[in-house]
């Protein structure tokens, strides 16, 4: 007995079908794509490993079907159990296990890609594909997580329909294999080709595929229990600190990743309203080219109820009467404090929205200090969404200065004694009354914006203070430079003031009606306490606000933020509110729907009702009908519907058929009987005849030929009608019935 | 086949089988994607639950769509599509054979794809390849092949044929029965046996060959009827012609005949009862082709000495239903070889079958 090697059934299966493999591997290829772009871009994960896996994904493209792995097995078994053991040993060591899973399963990936000959691989690779757009749902849920997906869902479809072909090829020559037989000749039966028909039917597979997805998540129902795993990433900010240090500050975050949206719903379509400033941390004390607080961390809170939603410390002296309405959609940020910017002059603040939306957000409480700061409790970090209701124009809120109160004093009116002296010489040379705070604060701040520049470059003061530095000798620096200078000036000559960081500008987008705040909106700016008009907002830096983007891509990008909102709104923040109003909304439909009908006259009721009726009964008999014909007992009782246009005719004109007459018979016995009255009817019959036969007994009848029976007897109808009823003695006898012949 | 796992199940008969599906209408086959699949949507489902990530419930949409979406058109395929077998006349154990299957979808518009279709036969009888229609058009009836070797002469009744896709995904196979009767005579396996041609009967039996007469065995003529002519004989549609008695002439076999007697013995194993009905085929197949008139006696069944192929046929049937139900000590085939008057004639046997020792010369 010889052995034989025989061809893996997968390589002749892509010797046959190499355009179906080839599409395959470029769809599977795609998918992966898509999932890394979302990894790739949410910048979570190590860039080398990234690169090395983009490496592989381009490379695997010209590489085709590729079996290195299988020739260099050692090789890749070895990388993937060192890998396993550093990511464990990561792992491990830092708690991280998922971020570590992951890093691992981007090594697979790699190694996968290099090894794509059996339907099995490219299964792994589709998987490792889905896990990591899992990955990046969390990682990134931004609008590229919208794209990948629908690229995914697209190319999935065709992935796993060619990967079903493709394995069921492969099941079959294997089959044909342990049986002996020649692959060649089950090959021969398998060939597919990608036609048109096909691709538009996968098409439409995917396009369900989009609208069952869309249904299931619209109505599953929401839940977020927070058993396992808790938060997710976040972006680190730097208008948040328990502590702002000038001179030595180190990294200003420039960088343009997103940090909130402040949606406006009564502004879509306009200009911006106001210059959002979303208030931060407020500080006090200056020491040495640093800013701080003076101990009212518990002391002072308040707790914002709930339901109620009032803050504690709201703006008492409002200049308008109604409140600007705004939602605040807050990433996920790093920050030791957990801080909530909010616009300056908030009244009400409610984290219903979150709380619906998010599992960790149930349970967290909001508090205000008497700086008007506002907190929440949850060291976690996740997106939050609360609405606000503020009075732009009104003061700052929080308590009134009490010049009794020593503890209000440290806070306010505190200033360095070596600075005391040149600072207060400087506002009284601006022309600052001290008598006048209005007057005063007004002068300063004018002179900062005026005389002096704004960079974010930072200049060590070399055994100088840095406010002393900025204001006497470099004249350039940053928003905290005017601002403290600010506050120091006025603290100077006797006006209570603060510094507060937070994030001011944004860019606006009237499409949707929001504004973008980023990490390069962070801001400091100064709150002046006057009397009979509470904490003023001041802001001395000369830095310029771009409210709206321009430029020849400004619509375009509007338009995807936008888009980049309504995701996050619509999908992103999805949650059972919405849920509950999508059910309300049917309902209340279905209700103005039944409203309606009863209001209807007697008349339009009766009519909409037969209505009904004759459409359940067309469906009851379209039903029955289209189940005998499949049953195929229409043929046997009953005439086919083409024959209906003649029967009446040539039942006066010659006879009825029989019952066990076949029709194409009847025919032409006809035309033989009628054949001596009109020769022209007689052919027409024969034709007809022989139509008939085709259309009822062959299978392959098609609906052209169905069509031309139809018109051929309809041509002789109008030209029977002419012939004189001649019922002829020499009528061959009808053959007999079954039951006869028994 | 690293790709594709079986497993190795247990043997059921046909009436187990349809008893599965008496209890579910359709019947499930994860594959090992499929269970991937499985694990997948669970774990991403207690992840959206804990954390109610609208972005991991899209995902989980996605995912249980395929699902559904997957048994949908499926169940589509299934239901509307039937399939009728048509087996040849017999076919022999061992052999590979191609069975035509037709298929046709009753739906009105669309296609199909990735129909299987066999018929359902008590586990290990047969190994079968079912047949495999790639793609169906709607209301056109496609003829496809379905291979099969039976490992047991016998005849199998299937009443019903199991219709199987795994379209359109390929993480589960889905099956159903259909009410469709094929059967299937498997013939004993022919192993090469020559038979040496007997003497021509020109040279043999010159003096004999052709003697006719009213009593002979084949079809010679006919004559006017003469006084003590059987009354059977007659052929009365000549008569009723030509007015007058007329006979059928017959002639005595010009050929020489081989008689195999087969008794089957009740064993354990199956292979061994089979290998008597296998020599006996192997013998009947090699005396016909040689020219040998063919006759057959068994314990149940006795077929006539004659020849052709149809000869050939019924003494396969007869070897296939043979029940094994003799004692190893009756066991055997024994033949015969005598001329057209019953005279004994040498046999010269030639081949490779397997079993000559089961075989005796008398």
């Amino acid at each position: 007995m010889t052995t034989t090697t025989q061809t893996p059934p997968a390589e002749l299966v892509y010797r046959a079908q190499r355009s179906m493999v080839r599409l395959l591997d470029l769809t599977t290829i795609g998918c992966v794509g898509a999932s890394l772009l979302v990894l790739v871009l949410s910048g979570e994960f190590p860039p080398i490993l990234m690169l090395v896996n983009g490496i592989a994904l381009f490379v695997s493209i010209f590489l085709g079907r590729s079996n290195i792995v299988s020739r260099h097995r050692g090789f890749f078994n070895g990388l993937l159990v060192v890998s396993l053991a550093f990511f464990g040993i990561r792992a491990f060591l830092n708690g991280a296990y998922i971020y570590e899973a992951v890093l691992f399963m981007a090594t697979v990936q790699v190694v996968k890609l290099f090894q794509r000959t059996e339907p099995t691989d490219i299964l792994q690779i589709l998987s490792l594909a889905m896990m990591g757009l899992i990955v990046g749902a969390i990682a990134n849920p931004d609008l590229i997580f919208a794209l990948s997906f629908l690229i995914t869902l697209l190319l999935m479809t065709w992935a796993l329909l060619l990967t079903h072909f493709y394995r069921d090829a492969c099941r079959q020559v294997a089959d044909a294999q342990s049986m002996g037989i020649d692959p060649d000749v089950v090959m021969a039966g398998l060939t597919r080709r990608i036609s048109g028909p096909f691709v538009l039917g996968v098409t439409g597979l995917s396009i369900l595929l989009f609208l069952l997805t869309a249904t299931v998540f619209l109505f599953f129902p929401r839940m977020g229990l927070g058993f396992l795993f808790r938060g997710g990433s976040s972006a680190s900010v730097s208008a948040f600190a328990n502590k702002i240090t000038l001179g030595n500050h180190g990294v200003i975050h420039t960088d343009n990743r997103t940090i909130g949206r402040v949606q406006l719903p009564d502004h879509v379509g306009k200009r911006p309203p106001l210059r959002m400033y979303l208030r931060g941390r407020t500080q006090h004390t200056y020491k040495r080219g640093s800013w701080s607080r003076t101990g009212i961390e518990q002391r002072g809170l308040g707790h914002v109820h709930k339901k109620k939603s009032r803050m504690p410390f709201p703006p008492k002296y409002l200049e308008s009467e109604e409140p600007v309405q705004a939602r605040v959609y807050l990433e996920p940020i790093s920050s030791s404090l957990a801080v909530l910017p909010v616009p300056m002059g908030t009244t009400r603040i409610s984290l219903a929205q979150s709380r619906d939306f998010s599992p960790y957000a149930r349970h967290v409480s909001v508090f205000q200090d008497v700086d008007g700061d506002v907190y929440q409790n949850s060291r976690r970090r996740f997106r939050l969404i609360y609405d606000v209701d503020f009075f732009p124009k009104g003061d700052a809120g929080g308590k009134d200065f009490d010049p009794d109160d020593a503890r209000h004093r440290v806070r306010y009116l505190d200033v360095p004694r070596n600075l005391s002296k040149p600072l207060s010489d400087l506002a009284l040379e601006w022309g600052a009354d001290p008598t006048n705070p209005l007057q005063a604060a007004a002068r300063v701040e004018k002179n900062l914006r005026g005389r002096y520049g704004y960079t974010r470059n930072e200049v060590v003061a070399p055994n100088r203070d840095p406010i002393e530095y900025f204001l006497f000798e470099r004249k350039k620096g940053h928003c905290e430079y005017f601002a403290s200078s600010m506050v120091l000036m006025l603290r100077s000559i006797g006006i209570p003031s603060r510094i507060v960081s937070g994030f001011a500008g944004g860019e606006w987008n009237r499409t949707a009606g929001f504004f973008t705040m980023r990490n390069q909106d962070a801001h400091s700016w100064v709150e002046v306490f006057i009397a009979g008009k509470g904490w003023v907002h001041y802001d001395p830096s000369p830095r310029v606000f771009i409210p709206e983007a321009t430029g020849v891509f400004a619509w375009f990008m509007r338009q995807l933020q936008a888009l980049r909102l309504r995701w996050l709104v619509w999908v992103v923040s999805y949650n059972g509110t919405r849920q509950r109003q999508f059910f309300r909304g049917v309902n209340t439909s279905f209700k103005d729907a039944k409203k309606s009908v009863r209001n209807m006259g007697p008349v339009v009721k009766g009519l909409l009702l037969s209505g009904l009726v004759l459409l359940f009964f067309a469906f009851v008999y379209w039903r029955i009908r289209t189940r005998r014909e499949r049953r195929g007992e229409n043929q046997r009782t009953r005439p086919p519907p083409e024959f209906k246009i003649i029967r009446p005719l040539l039942e006066r004109l010659y006879r009825d058929r029989h019952l066990a007459e076949p029709y194409g018979t009847y025919l032409r016995r006809a035309a033989h009987a009628l054949g001596s009255q009109s020769p022209a009817i007689q052919q027409q019959l024969f034709a007809a005849s022989y139509l008939f036969d085709t259309v009822l007994h062959d299978p392959k009848a098609t609906q052209l030929q169905r069509r031309e029976l139809k018109r051929c007897l309809r041509r002789m109808r109008a030209e029977l009608r002419s012939l004189e009823a001649t019922p002829s003695t020499d009528v061959p006898p009808p053959p007999p019935l079954m039951q006869d012949v028994a | 086949m690293s790709w594709f796992r079986r497993k190795k199940k247990k043997a059921r008969t046909i009436e187990e089988q349809i008893d599965l599906y008496r209890r579910l209408p359709r019947r499930l086959q994860v594959y090992r994607e499929g269970v991937w699949l499985i694990v997948m949507i669970f774990g991403l489902g207690i992840a959206a639950i804990n954390t109610g990530h609208n972005l991991l419930y899209l995902l989980l949409g996605f995912l249980l769509s395929i699902i559904s979406l997957s048994g949908v058109l499926s169940e589509r395929m299934l239901n509307r599509a039937r399939v009728d077998f048509l087996p040849p006349d017999g076919l022999h154990v061992g052999e590979t054979t191609r069975i035509p299957v037709g298929f046709k979808f009753l739906g009105r518009w669309g296609r199909v794809y990735s129909l299987r279709a066999s018929p359902v036969l008590e586990d290990g009888v047969a190994e079968t390849v079912p047949a495999y229609a790639p793609q169906l058009v709607a209301g056109e009836r496609q003829r496809f092949i379905m291979r099969t070797r039976f490992l047991r002469r016998g005849i199998y009744a299937s009443p019903r044929a199991r219709l199987e896709t795994d379209f359109p995904f390929g993480f589960v196979s889905k099956s159903r029965l259909l009410e469709v009767e094929s059967t299937y005579r498997v013939w004993p396996r022919i192993h090469p046996v020559h038979l040496d041609p007997p003497t021509h009967s020109e040279q043999q039996y010159s003096d004999q060959a052709g003697y006719v007469s009213v009593t002979g065995e084949e079809f010679f003529s006919v004559r006017e009827y003469r006084s003590g002519d059987p009354i059977k004989r007659i052929h009365w549609r000549l008569t009723a012609r030509a007015t007058r008695p007329v006979v059928r002439e017959l002639e005595l076999p010009g050929s020489p005949r081989l008689s195999i007697s087969c008794v089957i013995p009740s064993l354990d194993e199956a292979a061994q009862e089979d290998a008597y009905a296998e020599m006996a085929a192997s013998l009947a197949v090699a005396g016909l082709d040689a020219g040998y008139l063919v006759e057959l006696e068994t314990p149940t069944q006795k077929v006539t000495a004659q020849r052709g192929p149809s000869q050939r046929r019924r003494i396969l049937n007869a070897l296939a239903e043979e029940p094994a139900s003799g004692s190893r000590a009756s066991a055997g085939v024994i033949i015969r070889a005598k001329d057209p008057f019953g005279k004994p004639l040498d046999l010269g046997f030639r081949g490779d079958a397997p079993h000559w020792d089961l075989v005796r010369v008398e």
